[in-house]
């Protein structure tokens, strides 16, 4: 497993902060660079995968054998405004499972466990453990053929948002629970993926695994859930030459919650590491009151969804009168040469100062866009930004 | 009966210090409950402390619904230790949902525990028989007791704060929780990439420092749970409540699934699909903008189109896996072909599904 990983990121080496749980990597590509990664790389924390797979005794790990699979919506989705995003999902999914080949056929009007279709349907109550559920998953499997069956149900009385409004998320602005994220989330369990604790996933808590795009959220399948599936369906040269995708998120890893991770935001610390007091804009997203001219650290995670290791990778942080973060938005810092392996979430302070001439109680978004500094397209642009907001004392 | 003699004995005088920080309210219980021990003893009808003796499947009675019985797994205790509950045998039996169907074959839900024989387990219990996870809210109801520690479902241990708070701490690569047997033909292991990279042994584990304030032994971890529990006994007195005696099953017995054989699918939810926005995720940051901050269009949400009549909506997206897996072999070998044919494509793509969703 770890040789396969290492194969993603050559001529990487990985280090382990033994005083916790902490990794870093560094580039030994030349000694300039070293030199340079080193002093970046103290301020990297916490980067690590977390993907949980299944193997069997005879060595066969519990995945779609023939690296295809075909999802069926049962006839109920028809004509709903459900199952464009549900096929949405599928196609996020199957854009970072590797070679995995996923394919969908709506209207199926018989749906059932043990029929050798794997299946998705709306039921009146998903009760596992005396506790409702928002959804489940069920695999019917074997060591010798792999996965042979994974059905989903939905539950249709849990209180879902369609919309990806940030105010209506549960753990943001609001209480309901993104269908999109519970989408990925079994999807993941249909790709043959366990649930995560330990790192930033969509096989933790889906919640908040999302993406800010002005007022909405964006679930997404991210990368330790892309490194999984790696690992399970492997990527071609084509995939990892083509399929660049880089990202950035407002939400870390906080800890682990009835078998799930928990997330949480992102944070600005003062110059002496202290995390700064917070507030909520009107969406419910938590932001930082901080002072004009104040030296900051801002912290966000950086991912590669992709599949190859990236580098000449360029961040640049904006201030921003609204969330919507563009590059006419006002540059404060810009951060180059940046590298980023294909298979942990790296969570990076970047050291920062206020503008002065901000307006005292005014509210701002300071973003980030990340992308290659020589112009290279990414697979998808939208993802490149995220932004904090912060409210000038 | 004040919990703190059962933790004296568990750590030596560095505790001594800590221990007068405890607090014990009128019934000498630990304060603090954060990981839910509280929430597990109010809703199990049975606690109970004992060792895996046996794990047997068994089928259910055949349905119409289903194309062969579905198979479950009862799993036999011998109990050492009632905490709540009545129960009279000397060992409990748990049905759970899922199992081998044969030498080969499996089916599993996620989020079910697997057990073993010779696990030894703090469960707490609730619908046996009726729920196809007889613990209380499934795994989160199991505790495991491994080389003098105590560690949830997914291996990580069970710790406290100095402040009588409950922690997960570290995660362990325990043999006995990644590795699970299902039948004497099949075996499985949970690979957690984490802890691949970061394995600690149980030896390893016990020389390192806790990441809180202290690890209960199981005697100190029985005493948290026996608190939790007369806690929640004295509520359910005061609001007249009852304590369900649990079935203690026979695996020999014929009994219907109540899992598998699901009824027709449900509808979902009513939604509106005025309010369902389609954020544009395929078009690049421009290079510039107006210094007044006008944002580009794509990084706006799009309204969908009002649609008067939901059932006209033809699904987007159609295909069978035949048709899609020989085009997809088709574009690998154009893309090989023609590198830049690769990108194109992949434009092509998102461009369509952009069309197809502003048709709608």
């Amino acid at each position: 497993m770890k040789s396969t990983s290492m194969g993603d990121i050559k001529g990487i080496q990985q280090y382990r902060d033994t005083n916790s749980s902490n990794r870093f990597y560094k580039s030994i590509k030349s000694n300039a660079m070293r030199a340079g990664v080193l002093a970046l790389a103290s301020l990297f924390t916490a980067p690590s995968w977390g993907y949980v797979i299944t193997q069997c005794s005879n060595g066969n790990y519990i995945k779609w054998k023939d690296n295809k699979v075909t999802l069926r919506p049962s006839a109920s989705f028809n004509g709903t405004g459900w199952l464009q995003p549900l096929i949405d999902m599928i196609d996020e999914v199957e854009q970072h499972a590797g070679q995995l080949s996923m394919s969908v056929v709506t209207g199926d009007n018989s749906v059932s466990f043990d029929n050798g279709q794997s299946e998705i349907w709306w039921a009146g109550s998903v009760i596992v453990g005396g506790t409702e559920r928002p959804a489940a998953a069920t695999a019917y499997a074997s060591c010798s053929k792999g996965i042979t069956e994974m059905d989903v149900r939905f539950n249709n009385t849990w209180k879902w948002d369609l919309t990806q409004n940030l105010s209506n998320l549960t753990g943001i602005g609001g209480s309901k629970r993104s269908y999109r994220g519970v989408a990925l989330h079994e999807i993941g369990h249909v790709i043959g993926l366990g649930h995560v604790t330990d790192t930033y996933s969509i096989m933790g808590s889906d919640t908040l695994h999302v993406h800010f795009e002005g007022d909405k959220g964006r679930h997404y399948f991210g990368e330790d859930s892309t490194r999984g599936a790696t690992v399970l369906y492997g990527s071609s040269p084509i995939q990892q030459a083509l399929l660049n995708d880089l990202s950035v998120t407002s939400f870390r890893h906080t800890g682990s919650k009835n078998g799930y991770s928990t997330h949480g935001p992102v944070r600005i610390f003062n110059s002496s590491d202290d995390v700064l007091t917070t507030f909520t804009d009107t969406n419910g997203v938590l932001g930082y009151r901080v002072n004009k001219g104040q030296a900051v650290k801002v912290e966000f995670g950086y991912e590669n969804l992709g599949y190859a290791f990236q580098n000449n990778v360029r961040m640049r942080y904006y201030i921003s009168t609204n969330n919507v973060i563009s590059t006419g938005d006002r540059l404060i810092s810009t951060q180059t040469n940046m590298q980023f392996a294909s298979d942990v979430v790296s969570y990076w302070q970047k050291s920062l100062t206020i503008p002065s001439d901000l307006t005292s109680g005014n509210i701002y978004y300071l973003g980030v866009i990340i992308d290659y500094a020589d112009g290279s397209s990414d697979f998808r642009s939208a993802n490149n930004t995220s932004y904090i907001p912060i409210r000038i004392n | 009966m004040c919990a703190i003699h059962h933790l004296k004995k568990t750590f030596n005088g560095l505790l001594l210090a800590t221990l007068g920080a405890w607090q014990c309210n009128a019934f000498g219980l630990v304060t603090g409950d954060p990981m839910g021990l509280d929430e597990l003893a109010e809703r199990a009808n049975l606690v109970f402390k004992g060792e895996v003796i046996k794990v047997e499947t068994r089928f259910a009675q055949p349905s119409p619904n289903l194309s062969r019985p579905a198979p479950y797994t009862f799993v036999t205790y011998r109990v050492d230790q009632t905490i709540k509950g009545e129960l009279s045998e000397k060992t409990m039996t748990l049905r759970f949902a899922g199992g081998p169907f044969n030498d080969d074959e499996f089916v599993m839900i996620d989020g079910l525990p697997l057990m073993d024989v010779g696990d030894k387990d703090v469960l707490f219990v609730a619908d046996n028989g009726e729920d196809p996870c007889p613990l209380v809210d499934c795994s989160n109801g199991r505790f495991r007791e491994i080389g003098g520690f105590i560690f949830n479902e997914q291996g990580q241990s069970i710790e406290l704060t100095q402040d009588n708070q409950v922690k997960l701490g570290k995660a362990v690569n325990l043999e006995e929780v990644m590795h699970h047997k299902l039948s004497d033909a099949i075996s499985i292991t949970r690979y957690d990439s984490e802890l691949a990279e970061e394995a600690l042994d149980v030896d390893s584990f016990r020389e390192s420092k806790p990441d809180y304030g202290f690890r209960p032994d199981p005697e100190g971890f029985l005493t948290l749970v026996d608190d939790a529990v007369r806690r929640a006994e004295a509520r359910l007195a005061d609001n007249g409540g009852i304590v369900r005696k649990e079935r203690n099953l026979d695996p020999n017995e014929p009994f219907e699934d109540n899992y598998f054989s699901v009824p027709e699918s449900y509808a979902p939810p009513d939604v509106e699909i005025a309010e369902e926005f389609q954020l544009q995720d395929d078009e690049p940051w421009p290079a510039t903008a107006d210094v007044g901050q006008q944002k580009p269009d794509s990084a706006k949400p799009a309204a969908a189109p009002k649609i008067a009549n939901s059932k006209e909506i033809q699904p987007v997206y159609v295909g069978d896996d035949n048709g899609e897996e020989n085009s997809r072999g088709i574009r690998l070998g154009i893309m090989m072909l023609f590198p830049g044919a690769g990108v194109l494509w992949y434009w092509l793509k998102r461009r369509n599904a952009r069309r197809a969703t502003r048709a709608k």
